[in-house]
This record gives structure tokens, sequence and C-alpha cells, in this order.
């Protein structure tokens, strides 16, 4: 029994077919015809499942053309899930240049893996290999098309410079290459009478492979309506499963603090989630597709703190369903501290645990033009092991990724000596998108 | 409760006989490594000869030898031991032709020796990851079954994996 175990939580894929195989009850037969021993493992869907989840993605998209059968399996929901085991750990990010000339914004490509002194992004040097894109030109958007979020392998897309009314939404997967087009919005509000659209508020993507091969989009819309003061809310649900864009809510109005936190939705631990910077937060649940509010004040940033405290919010992101927050605590004086705390939090929302300190003087020591401490914090990644975990910093001209538990730094990425002017020495943190290699359908 | 802590410390010698009648003796320890034989040890206890009418004696004799290895090596476990089994399987599979890997990995799969089927499936991989479509088709003996038109659809979508 409890070996029969030991294999299952190994190979979920060949469990299934041990458990009750033993060698008497086997009727199949031998092949023994030397040149016929690969056919027969090729035949056997289990063998051949393992081989292929053993090959990098290039040739896996390819050998879809060899047969029907081959196609399948790799498109498989349940293969794409064995390869990428949830939840997915980011190998590297994407960070928007501040200027392109192209209507196309454009990117470079950070590899956690492989630290590369970067080149202009425009240039096919050698530093441009392995990444999974330079700008996204899937479809010929005459906006130009940026990325407005990463999430568990799936990118949102929108067009870059278009306003609000004329955006359209995408959603895409880097790995594979894949695209789709999300319909317009429903230019009506829903539960009785409508309105005109006047605002989308925010779009998050929510995609966990662990629970569902399909992804949603929630989007929050206001609505102007005739004779009533204040704007409407509701959230709109676009399912991949599903189709068109569903309306829920009732939100409206909503009371003040909720309405000011309800841009840059997190989906985090299955639902989408606003964290105001006080009073009430809402969440939406999106398995469930229900809103709800979280009574807490769970404040994200402490604008208060900020002030008084020398503490200062630096970052918010989530990783493998970890949601974290950085904070900038600087303390003067002769041996002045200058530090980073990264905090996690519980999965109850009850309280922010600190997970790691990153010590800025030591940086700063070996960096000389990080001296006066300027700085963003890019991202916060963790490892399949809790020690694997580390975060991505922005100094002058340097991506520096820091690790907790060995206490080291080193450089991930060097823009200074780019050959483009205009390229800022430093990139913003709403800008910088993780990757994470999927064979996700979209 | 004393019988069974005998079976346990005594070193146990099964009786395994392949298709072809070739049969081998061996130490329980090694053969529960295959984990087809470690149930029917599980189940019927008494047994000593088993019969492996799927693999033939070639095969099965490889198969255990890796058995072989990997219960020596494992017995006195430390950190090294790790890297004497990588090392060794690295050897294992290095020079195997096309035709003896494919059988081996069917008569480990048949024998439900999941290590050794997770080393073989890697070599396998490893050695059609360059290869072409066509060049698929023709190792697993595979006729391409799409409709017109629908292979090129296929390719088109990801012509890039292509490049």
């Amino acid at each position: 029994m409890s070996f029969e175990l030991k294999i299952k939580l190994k190979l979920p894929y060949s469990a299934k077919r041990r458990r009750s195989q033993t060698p008497q009850n086997d009727t199949v037969s031998h092949q023994t015809t030397p040149s016929y021993s690969a056919e027969t493992v090729g035949g056997n869907d289990d063998l051949l499942n393992e081989i292929l989840l053993r090959l990098p993605i290039k040739p896996l998209l390819k050998f879809k053309s060899v047969s029907k059968r081959f196609l399948s399996l790799i498109s498989n929901p349940t293969f794409s899930r064995l390869r990428s085991p949830s939840p997915a750990t980011s190998s590297g990010l994407f960070l928007r240049r501040p200027w392109s000339a192209s209507v196309n914004p454009e990117f470079h490509f950070v590899d956690f893996d492989h630290p590369c002194r970067n080149r202009n992004p425009s240039s096919s040097s050698s530093s441009s290999k392995g990444a999974p894109f330079r700008s996204l030109n899937f479809v010929n958007e005459r906006y130009g098309i940026t990325v407005s979020q990463s999430c568990n392998g799936l990118l949102l897309c929108s067009s870059c410079r278009a306003p609000w009314s004329r955006k359209t939404y995408y959603v895409y997967n880097p790995t594979t290459k894949q695209y789709t087009t999300l319909p317009p919005l429903p230019s009506r509000g829903g539960g009785g009478g409508g309105g005109t659209l006047r605002a989308v508020n925010d779009v998050v993507l929510a995609f966990d492979p662990s629970k569902s091969p399909h992804y949603k989009v929630v989007c929050v819309v206001s609505w102007k309506k005739d004779g009533v003061l204040g704007d409407q809310y509701q959230i709109a649900v676009y399912s991949s499963e599903g189709g068109p864009w569903r309306l829920y809510g009732g939100l409206a109005p909503p009371s003040s603090d909720i309405l000011f936190g309800l841009v840059r939705g997190v989906f985090w631990n299955g639902a989408v989630r606003w964290f105001s910077g006080f009073g009430t937060s809402i969440f939406f649940n999106v398995e469930e597709e229900r809103l709800c509010e979280m009574p807490l004040a769970l404040s994200v940033r402490d604008y208060f703190d900020d002030v008084n405290s020398g503490r200062v919010f630096k970052y918010f992101g989530e990783s493998r369903d970890h949601l974290h927050k950085v904070e900038y605590v600087t303390e003067p004086g002769e041996l002045a501290t200058h530090c980073l705390n990264v905090f996690e939090l519980e999965k109850d929302c009850a309280r922010w645990v600190l997970k790691s300190k990153v010590d800025l003087v030591e940086i700063s020591n070996v960096f000389p033009e990080f001296q006066d401490y300027r700085f963003y914090v890019l991202c916060v990644v963790r490892g399949e092991l809790d020690e694997d975990s580390f975060l991505v910093l922005n100094i002058p001209g340097k991506v520096l990724r820091c690790d907790f538990k060995s206490n080291t730094f080193y450089t991930l990425f060097d823009i200074e000596g780019s050959d483009h002017v205009l390229d800022r020495v430093f990139f913003y943190p709403d800008e910088v998108y993780q990757y994470i290699e999927s064979l996700a359908c979209v | 409760m004393s019988s069974s802590s005998t079976t346990t410390t005594t070193t146990r010698l099964l009786m395994l006989k392949a298709s072809d009648g070739v049969t081998f003796e061996v130490e329980e320890a090694v053969a529960t490594k295959l984990g087809a034989i470690n149930n029917m040890v599980e189940e019927e206890g008494s047994e000593d000869l088993i019969c492996l009418p799927n693999v033939n004696g070639k095969f099965l004799g490889m198969v255990l030898e890796w058995c072989k290895k990997h219960a020596n090596n494992n017995t006195n476990s430390d950190k090294g031991n790790d890297e004497v089994n990588k090392w060794w399987d690295k050897e294992f599979v290095m020079d195997l032709d096309q035709n003896t890997l494919y059988h081996l990995l069917m008569a480990a799969d048949y024998l439900s020796g999941t290590e050794l089927v997770d080393l073989l499936t890697e070599k396998v991989a490893s050695m059609i990851r360059g290869k072409k479509v066509e060049e698929i088709r023709e190792t697993f003996k595979i006729k391409s079954d799409f409709l017109p038109g629908q292979e090129e659809e296929i390719r088109k979508k990801n012509s890039w994996a292509f490049e």
C-alpha cells in the first residue's frame, strides 16, 4: 500500500496504470521482433507521455504535427499541468523599456538563471537569445501592444496607446506564442436599465492551472446612469470556458475607501483582491464568482507610518501564490541602517509575517553608483524551495538578484553602456512582468 | 511478531524466470526494486519462483543488473552514493543502441521499475529532441493521420518552433 502511494507521488501519470498491473494478468504480448520495439513504446500512451514530458518546449510544439495522437497527448491539459507543476516558478522578468521608437513597446528580458550584459533589445545580439519576445507583434495593432499583467504563465495584454474605450484585450502565452483576443466589453450596464459605460477601472487575469485549465478575466467597470448621481460600479467576468462577459453586482456606488483601492487588483489565493490603503478591502472569489468584503483593514501601505517611522513601502506582488510586500527601513546615525524587510501575507489575511531582510549597506559598498540608495524593488520571487527565494533590485544602471538564504547578491542585468541614450537607468516596478514557462492553451 | 522480524533480516532469494526460460536467482532486496515484483512478494509472500512471460532473458538480466547496483548503493546510504548512482546510470545508458533501449524501457515499464523508467525515458527524450517530425514518424513507425491541410495549419500555428 505504502509503496503504491510512493509511486503515485512521484509519477502521477503512471501510478494509475501500475496499480492494477501485475505480470500475470498482463495480456498484452511482448513484442519481440527487434525492429518494432520503438513502435511498441510509441504505441504506449503512458510511456510516450513520460518521454514527451522530458522534452523542451520547441520540440514539443514541433511534434504536435507528427500525428493526431501526438497532438492530443501534447495538447492535453493534464500534460501541461504535469510538465509545469503548480504553483509555477518564474524563470525571468520582462522589463518594459521606458523608451522605444517603434509602435510596440520593447522589453528587456532578464533570465534568472543566465545573467547577461544587456544591450539594445532591438539588436539581435547574443543577449537576445532565449528571450521569449522583445516586443509583441502577434497581431497588427495600430496602437501597439503592451503587457498589463502576468499570471501563472499567461500574460494579459492590451492596446498600448489607445484610449480606454478603444482598448482591445488579449491573453497571450509567451511560451507557446499563442494568443486569443477577448470580446469587447458590454456597452450597457446590467441589473435594471443599465447605463452607459464610463470607464474600465481595472482588468485582472486570473489563472490557476492547478485548479482549472481555463482562465478568467475580471474587470471593474463603471456606468453612468441617467438621473443617478455618481457612477455605478460592476464586475464583469470573461471565462475562457464559458464565453462572453457576464456582469456581477451591485457595487454601486461603493464607499470612497473601497473606490480608492479599485485599481491594480492582484490574483492570489483563489481571488482577485484589491487592497485599499485604509478601511475595507474587497475581493472577488474567482471560482464561485462572488464579491466579498474583507472587514479587516489590512493595509498594504501604511501612509502614516511612511512619514513618521522611517519605513517606506516599496513593493507589493505575488509569486508562487504567496503575496509579498517590501518595506525600506532606514535609521540615520553613524552606523546607518538601510535595509529591506520582506513580508508575506498569511493565507487567512490575518497579518504580514516578516520573511527576510536584505541589507542595502553591503550592496552600496560594492556598487559606488548606489551610494545614495536610489532603487526600485522589481520583484520578489519565490523558489520551489523556500530557501531559493530572492528579490530583484534595480539600482542605477543595474538589475541585481539578492538571495535571501545566503545573503548574497549579483548582477543579473547590466544596462550601463546601453547604446540607447534615452534609456533611463531605472525600470518601473509597475511595468515588470514575471515569465513562467507554460503550455497552457489560451 | 518474531517470524516477521526474521523474514526481514535474512536474505531471501527469489527465482525469476524469463520468457525464454532463462532464470535468475536474485536477492529479494534487489528484485523488489521493481514495483511489480514487490507487489507479488507482498501479496503472495511464499512464492519463490516468479515467471515473467513478457520479458526475455537478455533484457531481464540488464534490468536486474541495474537493480543490483542501485540496491547495493542504497544500503549504505550517504550523500556520496547519489553521485555514484548518477555516474553509474550515465554509464548504463551511454552506449545502448536504440533497439536495446526501447526493449529495456518496455521491460522496465512492465516490471514497474519506476526509477529505471525515468532514466530510460530521459535517454529517449535526449535522443529524439533534435529530430525532425518525419524522423519521429520513422522512429516510432507512425503514419500521419491528419486530414489534408490540418498538418499545415498546426505547423503554421507553431511555426516559430520549426525555425
